[in-house]
């Protein structure tokens, strides 16, 4: 689930503050917000009109919304797929919107059955009526994920499924039963396995999005979605290049987010990573009027940030990425060993090894800074990492040096992918330097987040070398991830990856179930992990992830979108 | 006018080893190819040395050296040249580049000259059998030959190497370099033995009929005795030729090998690898690039060179 899998990245150069970008919204209270209605908040001189060019090194993995789980392509897509609820980032700042919802979803208990509004008067690409029967079939569509791999499994995952319901290919007789529209058609109702109350966050997938029975030509529909925003689909060759034209039904009225610039888009595949780059170095040809979705700034960054020449076209900003080390606590029992581990590493060599101070910002905590109703400031090791990432080696010597037969002894492992092996490298040293024996496991790229997570195994390491993108901009999609125990299984630790298995935790956890308002709610998870980190030091947080793109001086409103921790073109237009 | 008497030089019998002595000493390429070859090998060898000269190990992070905001590039010109890290360091992590290229050099060394060795005792012994029993023999191990050099190998090595690694893990072997460094031996080997092989092969075809050998044979020689002491002493000058032509060709494999990721694995210093390191970086921090990309074109070319000289040097027919 380790997901917003990302293209050509290898890591960086250059410094920018990211400024906050998102405020948790509160997913219970439903009441209705003159905002929620369309059309989008104005954009600042934007005008209409031209050809937005997107430049893109591989082609889109998907864009069937029931396979498409890539932070970039979740973000692009949005041009003419539109979803139950959606996010909507506005002068740096990103809240949660009702899509084809009317309102953000009401539960009257406790978050196990969810009812969303939905928007009259919505319409396709050939001005039929979008209704909640096509809602219906689009999430029951991604149960056949046998055929339409690739995409979220948060339906099966969350909703109820008491008839077995396979998915409408392999059971077209049968319906998903907890889905159910009103008479008139104008709500949904949804029954849960159990209390999900970042449910309308997960709503923002592209299973919650409308299918025409009619037009679903099953895996070919990954070549022409029906359209339901402002743009459709005019021809798609894969590997080769997709043009987007406006879909005159699409009304700004109907969509509190999205706007339709420019005339085109034309989406070109197949650039190589350094040629890009240099294209828009150089700001040059379609580059000029144009953007990327997959190509960081990588061997350019040097020369492109912190230079005022580029400054209004160079975006960084905040992945979603978390890097850290997981400390397994089956194999390291002992608390003053793992303590000792979190002193010993040294956060500055490894943001250097990844590229420095232009990769990201050292991380006390998994969660990042901007999710703020969970995230806290906390020393880590006595010291405030920000100030003083280096490494506490005269702390992990006393701690090691309190504790009779000290396992030191331990075994890394790290993926061989890009600047992983040097950051694990950096890690290892820090390591021996305080006196552990520190043998390294390089594992291959496939299968490595299988790899890590098996428990029980010979060989299995002792820190494991891992990341987080969240799914959502909340806490409830990063801790329960990573450190509920509840459901590790003895040969699995899911992707729990320091085997965190405390009762006083799994107490806190359930009381954090039971708690349905999001604000309580993410403040219990922040409480959560500030405990694993200080009192358990189940992790050792190393730093939140920056992303480096750039963008052709012709073009206005390109922005980082906070939902995605992407780059987005949503509301980019051309300037004349 | 001639000169009466002493200058005129006596005539003396010279043995063919000699007369190819005599002229390797005269040619210059020799000399310098040599001296270069030498070079690169004190250098190797003296890599300790050096560590304790400049006081630092080739695997320890400098990070005081780089430059946090700029991407981690080295702080100061030529990435990062100074007193104290003659060649710079590497960008990201700050290790000593020079420690890593003399060490680097040691690997590449280390690893060509003992799969040249594999290679040679291989080569030579299939090359021999082949060409002194010929027949169903000759048969068999030519076509052998033919079908090894027909294999892409450097996808096979690519392919094969996780696999012996396996092999050998399972059999006790430390894991890291202590297996792979070994299977990367066998498997340059297994690719390197036909050309001196097929060369041996030809070369005994042809001395197996002479008359020396017929008179061995006559006088009731064994088979081991015709092969190892009439047929092998004559047929040192072409090995020598092939091995030291055979040696570049296994430095470039070896680093070929690196750069793909199926070669010496890090933080173990190598040519390969350092190239690899460098590419994102090749337009910031160009010394980085050419750095291993030099060592490994002086060491192959004067292996070529030297190759080339001794198999000048052998060949009474060149005339330079």
């Amino acid at each position: 689930m380790n997901i917003h899998r990302k293209a050509g990245l290898i890591g960086s150069v250059a410094a920018l503050a990211a400024t906050a970008f998102y405020a948790v919204p509160t997913a219970t209270a439903a009441t209705a917000n003159p905002s929620w209605v369309g059309p989008a908040p104005v954009i600042k001189g934007a005008v209409t009109g031209g050809t937005l060019n997107i430049l893109n090194q591989g082609d889109f993995e998907h864009i069937d919304p029931a396979r498409n789980y890539v932070g970039g392509t979740l973000d692009f897509y949005r041009f003419f797929i539109r979803t139950l609820t959606q996010y909507r980032t506005i002068n740096g700042k990103t809240e949660l919107v009702p899509d084809i919802a009317a309102d953000l979803g009401t539960t009257k208990d406790q978050g196990k059955t969810w009812v969303f509004k939905l928007r009259p008067n919505l319409k396709y690409e050939d001005g039929t009526a979008i209704t909640c029967a096509d809602l219906k079939y689009g999430i029951e569509r991604s149960y056949n994920d046998d055929i339409l791999d690739g995409g979220t499994t948060y339906a099966h995952d969350l909703l109820a499924n008491p008839t077995d319901y396979k998915g409408p290919y392999t059971t077209p007789t049968k319906n998903l039963s907890s889905v159910t529209c009103s008479p008139k058609g104008d709500s949904v109702k949804f029954d849960l396995q159990q209390a999900t109350p970042y449910f309308p966050f997960v709503t923002t997938f592209g299973a919650f999005s409308p299918v025409p029975v009619a037009h679903d030509t099953k895996q070919n529909y990954d070549l022409h979605p029906w359209s339901s925003g402002p743009y459709k689909i005019a021809s798609y060759d894969r590997g080769k290049q997709m043009t987007l034209v406006r879909n005159k039904f699409w009304d700004p009225n109907t969509d509190p987010l999205r706007h339709n610039f420019p005339d085109t888009i034309k989406v070109k595949f197949g650039f190589e990573q350094n040629a890009l780059e240099q294209q828009f170095v150089s700001d040059s040809g379609a580059a000029q009027t144009g953007m990327t979705l997959d190509t960081e700034v990588v061997t350019n960054l040097a020369t492109v940030s912190g230079n005022d020449k580029y400054k209004s076209r160079f975006f960084a900003f905040n992945s979603p990425y978390a890097r850290y080390l997981a400390i397994n606590m089956d194999t390291v029992k002992d608390l003053n060993v793992r303590k000792a581990i979190q002193c010993a590493v040294d956060l500055k060599t490894v943001l250097l090894a990844a590229g420095g101070s232009a990769a990201g910002r050292y991380a006390n905590s998994l969660i990042p800074s901007n999710i703020s109703l969970a995230y806290r400031n906390f020393p880590v090791c006595g010291r405030d990492v920000k100030m003083n990432p280096e490494s506490q080696i005269a702390a992990a010597k006393a701690l090691l040096a309190a504790t009779p037969n000290a396992k030191k002894d331990l075994i890394l492992a790290y993926r061989d992918k890009g600047v992983e092996p040097a950051r694990a490298e950096a890690a290892q040293q820090a390591l021996q330097a305080v006196g552990f024996t520190v043998t390294m496991q390089k594992l291959p790229r496939a299968g490595y987040y299988t790899a890590i997570g098996k428990r029980g195994v010979s060989g299995e390491p002792d820190v494991i070398q891992t990341s987080w993108g969240f799914d959502w901009p909340a806490a409830s999609g990063i801790v329960y991830a990573l450190l509920d125990g509840r459901t590790m299984l003895a040969t699995d630790s899911h992707s729990n990856y320091s085997r965190s298995n405390v009762p006083a935790i799994q107490t806190l956890f359930e009381k954090a179930d039971a708690t349905i308002a999001t604000a309580p709610q993410e403040k219990l998870l922040g409480d959560i992990e500030q405990k694993l980190i200080q009192d358990y030091a189940a992790v050792v947080p190393l730093y939140i992830e920056t992303s480096n793109f750039m963008a052709g001086s012709k073009l206005g409103g390109v922005q980082p979108d906070g939902g995605y921790g992407t780059i987005s073109p949503l509301y980019a237009w051309l300037k004349k | 006018m001639s000169s009466t008497g002493t200058s005129v030089p006596a005539i003396e019998g010279r043995s063919p080893s000699r007369l190819a002595w005599e002229k390797l000493r005269r040619d210059k390429t020799a000399w310098v190819s040599m001296t270069i070859v030498l070079v690169f090998i004190v250098m190797a060898l003296a890599s300790p040395i050096f560590q304790w000269i400049i006081k630092t190990t080739p695997d320890a992070f400098h990070p005081n050296t780089l430059n946090d905001a700029r991407g981690a590039l080295p702080l100061g010109k030529l990435g990062g040249v100074s007193g104290h890290h003659w060649f710079g360091v590497e960008p990201r992590t700050g290790r000593d580049i020079f420690l890593r290229f003399v060490y680097g050099a040691r690997t590449s060394l280390l690893i060509a000259l003992a799969a040249t060795t594999v290679a040679t005792v291989v080569g030579v012994l299939i090359g021999l059998i082949s060409g002194f029993f010929g027949g169903r023999i000759d048969q068999f191990l030519s076509r052998t030959l033919e079908i090894v050099l027909a294999f892409p190998s450097i996808l096979f090595a690519l392919a094969i190497t996780p696999v012996l690694e396996g092999v050998l893990e399972n059999s006790g072997v430390p894991k890291g370099n202590a297996s792979r460094i070994p299977v990367m031996i066998i498997v340059m080997a297994t690719f390197g033995w036909p050309y001196i092989a097929r060369i041996v092969r030809g070369q005994v075809i042809s001395l197996r009929e002479r008359e020396f050998v017929e008179a061995a044979r006559a006088l009731g020689a064994t088979r081991t005795h015709l092969v190892f002491k009439q047929i092998l002493p004559n047929l040192w000058a072409p090995i020598l030729v092939t091995v030291a032509l055979n040696i570049p060709t296994f430095i470039t494999t070896e680093a070929a090998l690196t750069f793909l990721g199926a070669g010496v694995i890090e933080p173990a210093s190598d040519w390969g690898a350092m190239l690899l390191h460098s590419v994102p970086f090749y337009s910031v921090d160009p010394l980085y690039t050419f750095i291993p990309g030099i060592g490994l074109f002086l060491l192959v070319l004067g292996f070529n060179l030297f190759g080339d000289s001794v198999r000048d040097a052998l060949d009474p027919k060149s005339a330079r």
